[in-house]
């Protein structure tokens, strides 16, 4: 008996089923780690390792991040500078809050630091940020996950 | 479409019925899109953040070297001094050394197999220099922990164990005395001695709060 053929191309039905429940495996996971905190991390800066170092419960208030590199240099939004011009750039912060009707004690910096920068550079841009009415200072670490 | 049923009297045919089909095509294709486009978005949004936390330090302006706050008698004095090329030489607390040299040579060992593993992998990725920069990790990690461990145990000593509300820690302050050529991270060591420990569980007891930096000495 002759088979008869079709008029058309041969209509072939793929299940799509396990590639919708993959892709939507993945939207999963990527929803449930999107981070929407606006952390200031820097490549450049290698922080001191830390067991005790865990996440504050709470956000700083009004923080200033300033970011010392292993060659003296300060990252200050996003960009190095030296580390006898931050003195300048925190007056223009100081400015702004008086602006605002803060004072500049209330604002928290936080001194990120490499780990294998000298301690007298880390004083000195504290003691500059003292300087211009700064009071609050955190000095942040990595944890440290190894057991 | 339908048609009437036929009329057997009338002499009518009655058409064949079509048989009905369960199956219902759902176009996926703009479903499908707009799932791919999500998964774009997210992915190019990705970024991974580094589990990262602060100590608190005290920097009241205008204090002078060593006085302590009224609400903090007892002041830990913790003299860090620097071998010159930013290793730890020495460290005492209140005049009285607080870690033998044996210790402080193999901290400084393994921070400079470390670092010489880091520059050895900078140059050459390979699985030999990963394996090397995980071992020197590994061996300056377990200098550091003691190195923690007996700091935290002179702290100990000098403050007693009571960690409690009112304990002889909340009236304790310590203050950093580095010299201005040491690497930074000594100064977090001493500092996460100081401030507590971490439990098997994962817990942190504080012990001392209130820590500051004794005022810069003129670097040299």
């Amino acid at each position: 008996m002759a088979r008869k053929h079709s008029d058309g191309p041969a209509k072939t039905d793929i299940d799509m089923t396990p590639m919708i429940d993959m892709t939507f495996q993945l939207i999963t996971f990527f929803v449930f780690t999107l981070n929407f905190s606006q952390a200031v991390q820097d490549d450049r800066v290698q922080l001191p390792l830390s067991q005790l170092a865990k996440p504050a419960e709470g956000a700083a208030e009004d923080p200033i991040t300033l970011q010392l590199m292993n060659d003296g240099k300060v990252i200050y939004t996003g960009e190095p500078i030296a580390l006898e011009d931050v003195g300048g750039y925190l007056e223009n912060e100081k400015r702004v809050m008086i602006s605002a009707g803060k004072e500049p004690s209330s604002a928290t910096v936080i001194v990120r630091a490499d780990g294998r920068s000298r301690t007298g550079d880390v004083q000195q841009m504290i003691r500059i940020c003292q300087e211009k009415g700064f009071e609050r200072f955190v000095l942040r670490a990595q944890y440290d996950e190894s057991k | 479409m339908t048609l009437p049923a036929g009329d057997a009297a009338s002499g009518k045919a009655v058409p064949k019925r079509e048989p009905l089909s369960d199956k219902i095509a759902i176009d996926m294709t703009p479903m499908i899109d707009v799932v791919f486009q999500l998964i774009t978005f997210f992915m190019l949004t990705l970024k991974t953040v580094i589990t990262e936390g602060d100590f608190d330090i005290r920097m009241p302006l205008g204090a002078s070297a060593g006085a302590a706050p009224e609400d903090a008698p007892t002041v830990l004095r913790l003299a860090m001094k620097s071998d010159g090329e930013g290793r730890l030489a020495s460290i005492a607390m209140n005049g009285s050394p607080v870690v033998g040299q044996e210790l402080l040579s193999e901290l400084a060992t393994g921070s400079e197999a470390l670092r010489q593993a880091e520059a050895a992998a900078a140059t050459s990725r390979t699985d030999a220099t990963k394996r090397r920069v995980d071992a020197a990790a590994k061996q300056k990690n377990a200098a550091v922990r003691q190195f923690i461990d007996s700091v935290r145990g002179k702290v100990n000593g000098v403050i007693g164990t009571n960690t409690g509300p009112g304990g002889a820690a909340d009236n304790t302050e310590a203050e950093i005395d580095a010299d201005p050529a040491l690497q930074y991270e000594h100064v977090v060591y001493v500092i996460t001695a100081v401030s507590g420990k971490e439990t098997a569980d994962g817990q942190t007891v504080p012990l001392i709060k209130k820590i500051k930096f004794a005022p810069p000495r003129k670097q040299k």
